[in-house]
């Protein structure tokens, strides 16, 4: 099964979004931006779905570490986020991030389908 | 009145995604933290810090988003976009909005755990 990082310092985030994969991925949660790079480059997962308003380091940060890593830098990463205003997700793809997924999640079948392409994409099994 | 403060279609959701217990999970994690967030966003408004509020407003957005509480998640948006683009005089009267949203939300969705727990 194919693991992939969580990045979201919300509890009830963090419960639903391991209640939709469950089953279908192995999931690394991180509460932190911090605590996460520590862990993807430790043990670097398929993917990374990460948090925006995160505190301390916010999610466009933890992406400018994990790009600069030889080690991290082709990981796909999907931003997930209540950011959801007009223009939003052209400056999160311009920023480097793979996709881009709203909260709440309304459709969780979105959410597994882009996890899906990208993982495919990179030509995971 | 339940129905224009939580969308009973994202309960809904909740359940068909983890059943009963994923719903009971997250409405308690919505009571739990939600208290402490306006608390916070209440304090912070008061103390003329438009960050905390923008920062407390986004995470009750997004919670209330999660177990369909949608006229809190409204006004959390509306306050989190007032905070951010500093406009401060909006401010007062949104944060006691959220507040008062905040206590309607959560007395609905007791209501809606006492249903999920028959």
């Amino acid at each position: 099964m194919n693991r992939i990082a969580l990045v979201e310092d919300n509890p009830d985030n963090r419960l639903l979004v391991r209640a939709i994969l469950d089953g279908l991925f192995e999931i690394d949660e991180y509460a932190s931006g911090q605590e996460a790079i520590a862990g993807i480059r430790r043990d670097p997962p398929v993917l990374v779905l990460l948090d925006i308003s995160l505190p301390a380091m916010d999610g466009t940060e933890v992406l400018k570490v994990l790009r600069r890593d030889p080690a991290t830098e082709s990981i796909p990463v999907i931003a997930l986020t209540a950011h959801a205003m007009a223009g939003d997700r052209e400056r999160y793809l311009g920023m480097g991030f793979n996709s881009y997924v709203t909260k709440p999640i309304v459709d969780e079948h979105i959410l597994i389908a882009e996890i899906n392409r990208l993982i495919e994409g990179r030509g995971a099994t | 009145m339940t129905a224009d403060v939580i969308d009973p279609a994202a309960v809904e959701r909740l359940r068909r995604i983890g059943g009963g217990d994923l719903a009971r999970q997250m409405i308690a994690l919505f009571l739990e933290h939600g208290t402490g967030r306006v608390e916070r966003a209440t304090a912070a408004c008061s103390s003329g810090d438009a960050a905390g509020v923008e920062r407390e407003a986004h995470g009750l957005k997004s919670s209330a988003g999660n177990v369909g509480a949608v006229r809190l998640q409204r006004i959390a948006e509306d306050a989190e976009s007032a905070a951010g683009s500093g406009d401060l005089s909006a401010l007062s009267a949104l944060v006691d909005g959220m507040s008062r949203e905040y206590s309607a939300a959560a007395a609905a969705l007791n209501g809606f755990l006492a249903e999920l727990d028959q």
